[in-house]
């Protein structure tokens, strides 16, 4: 289940700016595709429940390897936007468009790149898939370090620059300590959010040319294309048992761990409450302990050596000294124009301008380039897709408010009821909905006859509806203890209650939870409106389904950047227009201050 | 203090400006001064005066936009190793162990892991904190905390000590306790460290601890008195020549 916490929101004014620089951007990452590679196809065979323990173990693999990235990714990029003001004013708009271009977005940038580059050699095909995991695990991990950075009290930064420490020490001792229990919230949340794209990312397909790559994911979709009923469902179970071996084992004693570099005693309880957070893992992870820690405690002895030349020899050549070269070179180069740039704001400000111009009027020519030949005519669908997909996310909130706000009302002070609902939840939560994808295909859509269009209903709602139960079901547990003393003291009945108090008080929370819900939903909107089982294309009309169409079978440029350019544009002009001046006025009259 | 004495820390003609959304605004405008080896000077002024924005381009954390801070006739770019600083808020990272804060500092100044061992056990000794090494700044009391921080600048054994309203965070005995031992450091033979530099918005500390009182005006900062304070250690508040200095301090203030 995607849980991208970071919303799009509070970013989004500078990011309609920065659309421009996003347009370049999708020109590069489809432009250079015109359909011209036709490599040779590995060859799929049928699926065997053998295959199974070996597909989890490549997935994980690849899954292991596109974190890593991201993590390097994170780092990289979240300490520049913290760090400096410029970087800061492009890497965060990037950030934030990238975060809602969908997976299958990337798609021709991957098979243009890796596959063309590796002449369809495995493993191009292999660096395409991590890639595109890749784009499904960074941006938020990305927003977590800025902000960790962020958030760092200026005194502890001063003290640090103060003591004369080298750029990697302060990084060692300050940034990264910061920034570990944030980025270790948002690695849950990115490989959930991995998890739910793999089955999109091991079938790598555009236009004629298709590879699928033995993994979990391609093995459900096989599975589910040859109508092997029950391989999909041990599937389903395998990989239900990997994620949370993964919680008990990983996750929840790295989260237990990173509780000491908080900068405050108090756990931040929006983080607690909210998430895929399974309090059962959290039991047994602690019950564990015993077995867990020693093999820490060997795993840091054993490791002591190597961080030592880390941090005594690798670190200062190969980033303090090269730094403090650059520095040096920069400062010996900009000492004749430094007092034009320092002194006129106005001058740096043309500089941006001009540079930004320039941007624009090439961004302006290639399009006009690129576009002078009949256009493709799936195009024209468009603004109809765009509509009904539109309407069929609002549905599938209508959907999961439905059931959320009633349940909220019978739960909301019965903490034990809750809880235990909380649990059962997070592990319905933890199955990636794609996963469940192909099985409500074959038994809804083929045995029951039930239509595509309510099969893409349900999975889309399948796939968002966790972002406001978990938004509600915190909002309403952090509800202070004296406002339900004072109700109950007036002899407020449940009802009024709920009206007066509950309601009101988890209205932020709802908003946040529609508004991630949007964000996630055109992203499973695009796996969930077009899906291929026995070579047999199930599809309903939207903006989702026409990207997919255009990538999987068309593998046509232009009509790949007009459906994102438009859904990434539609999202972002949402969220400013709608969400953002809903949640502040939420926020402003039902904030509980306590 | 002798006239001819050795100078330490020179401002000339400084200047520092910030660009705020608003605009740019001066916070210290051509202000000169010098300290000369040996003193103890504090820094007093309304809040908002720039009384941290000195203190921080005397450590080098900033610099000034016109210019210059001299130190030991050199001037000065990037952080003075020749200084450490002590914080109102103390700056302590909470990940890492009391010993491990105090010898931050020296593995930027030190490769000798001995020589770091050392020191870290020679300033725990001197603040009081022996016990309390493997502890984490969590666990400690806000003067504890403070007491980690003056020993991880004086372990890098400076000859400037700067200090940022390093008591005003702290309830009052403490502060009485570690005031004192400050001036017991200050007057120890022993200690590198001879010359202190301190910002504060307490007179009547200024009074007791200083030789020489700077006294900023507000917006822009600059320098709107100056003042010795010849008065025999240790100091009383209840001696009448005391307040007299109190008087004079808040007359040059308003």
């Amino acid at each position: 289940m995607p849980l991208v916490q970071r919303s799009v929101l509070e970013k989004s004014k500078s990011s309609v700016i920065y659309l421009v620089l996003f347009t370049g951007l999708i020109f590069l990452l489809v432009g250079v595709y015109k359909g011209g590679v036709r490599l040779s196809e590995l060859k799929a065979d049928t699926v065997f429940l053998p295959d199974l323990p070996g597909a989890i173990f490549l997935s994980l693999m690849r899954m292991t390897a596109a974190y890593c990235a991201s993590l390097v990714f994170a780092f990289t990029f979240g300490l520049l936007a913290a760090r400096s003001a410029t970087g800061e004013r492009f890497i965060l708009p990037v950030l934030d468009i990238l975060q809602s271009v969908p997976v299958v977005g990337f798609f021709p940038a991957a098979i243009t790149f890796f596959i063309g580059l590796t002449h369809g050699h495995r493993i191009g095909v292999e660096l395409s898939a991590v890639f595109l995991i890749f784009t499904s695990q960074a941006w938020n991990i990305g927003f977590a370090v800025y902000e960790s950075v962020k958030a760092i009290p200026v005194e502890n930064e001063e003290a640090i620059m103060s003591l004369g420490l080298p750029q990697s020490q302060r990084f060692l001792n300050l940034y990264l300590p910061s920034s570990i229990p944030r980025v270790i919230y948002n690695s849950i949340l990115s490989w959930s959010n991995g998890w739910f794209f793999l089955v999109a990312c091991e079938i790598i397909a555009i236009g004629p040319v298709k590879y699928n790559l033995p993994g979990i994911g391609s093995f459900l979709a096989r599975a589910a294309e040859e109508e092997k009923l029950n391989l999909v469902l041990w599937g389903i179970a395998a990989l239900a048992c990997t994620i949370l071996l993964m919680d008990i084992f990983i996750w929840k004693p790295l989260q237990i761990w990173s509780e000491r570099f908080r900068q405050d005693a108090t756990a931040n309880h929006d983080e607690e409450d909210i998430g895929i957070f399974l309090e059962l893992p959290k039991t047994i992870a602690s019950r564990l302990s015993f077995l867990t820690e020693p093999l820490l405690d060997i795993l840091i002895t054993f490791t002591a050596p190597v961080r030592w030349i880390l941090r005594e020899v690798i670190l200062p050549l190969c980033w303090d000294l090269p730094v403090s070269m650059v520095s040096n070179l920069i400062e010996e180069v900009a000492k004749p124009i430094r007092p034009v740039l320092l002194n006129s704001k106005r001058m740096r400000v043309a500089i941006g301008y001009f540079a930004l111009g320039f941007l624009a009027v090439l961004g302006m020519f290639y399009i006009w380039n690129w576009f002078k030949g009949p256009l493709p005519v799936v195009i024209r669908d468009i603004p109809v897709g765009l509509f009904r997909s539109t309407l069929r996310i609002l549905i599938a909130l209508l959907i999961s408010f439905s059931w959320i706000l009633p349940l909220v009302y019978l739960t909301w002070n019965r903490p034990r009821i809750r809880h235990h609902l909380t649990t059962l939840a997070q592990l319905g939560a933890s199955i990636p909905a794609t996963a469940l994808f192909p099985l409500i295909v074959l038994v809804g859509v083929r045995k029951l006859g039930g239509g595509m269009e309510l099969a893409t209903l349900v999975l889309l709602t399948f796939g968002i509806q966790w972002y406001v139960l978990f938004n509600a079901i915190g909002g309403a547990s952090s509800i202070p203890n004296d406002l339900i003393d004072a109700t109950k003291s007036y002899g407020l009945n449940q009802w009024k209650t709920f009206w007066n108090l509950v309601f009101p008080a988890i209205r932020p929370a709802l908003i946040t939870g529609a508004i991630t819900a949007w964000g996630g939903g055109w992203n499973a909107l695009v796996v969930s409106e077009y899906i291929t089982v026995k070579s047999e294309v199930y599809r309903v009309e939207g903006l989702g389904a026409l990207l997919s169409y255009a990538v999987y079978d068309l593998g046509e440029g232009r009509a790949i950047t007009l459906c994102i350019l438009v859904m990434v544009a539609w999202i972002l002009f949402v969220n400013l227009l709608i969400w953002q001046p809903l949640y502040h006025q939420n926020l402003e009259r039902f904030k509980l201050s306590s | 203090m002798t006239p001819d004495a050795h100078t330490l820390l020179e401002f000339k003609n400084v200047t520092r400006r910030f660009l705020l959304p608003q605009g740019e605004v001066t916070v210290i405008e051509d202000i000169s001064f010098k300290a000369l080896e040996g003193e103890f000077i504090t820094i007093v002024g309304p809040s908002g005066a720039g009384k941290s924005t000195l203190l921080r381009m005397m450590n080098g954390l900033l610099a000034p936009s016109s210019g210059e801070v001299r130190y030991n006739g050199v001037t000065q770019k990037g952080i003075n190793f020749e200084t450490a600083m002590v914080f109102q808020n103390f700056g302590l990272l909470p990940w890492l162990t009391v010993s491990q804060n105090i010898e931050l500092g020296l593995g930027a100044r030190s490769k000798d892991a001995a020589y770091r061992k050392s020191q870290v056990n020679r300033y725990i000794t001197k603040v009081g904190l022996e016990g309390y090494e493997e502890a984490y700044p969590r666990e400690l009391s806000g003067g504890m905390k403070q007491r980690v921080g003056l020993a991880r600048a004086l372990a890098v054994e400076p000859s400037l000590l700067l200090m940022d309203e390093p008591f005003s965070s702290l309830d009052v005995l403490t502060s009485i306790n570690l005031r004192n031992e400050l001036l017991d450091i200050w007057s120890d033979r022993d200690n590198v460290v001879n010359t202190m530099i301190m910002v504060t918005h307490n007179i009547e500390e200024a009074i007791e601890l200083s030789d020489r009182i700077l006294i900023l005006s507000n917006r822009p900062g600059k320098i709107a008195g100056e003042l010795k304070v010849d008065l025999p250690r240790p100091r009383r508040k209840r001696d009448p020549l005391f307040s007299e200095y109190v008087d004079r301090v808040f007359s040059l203030l308003a």
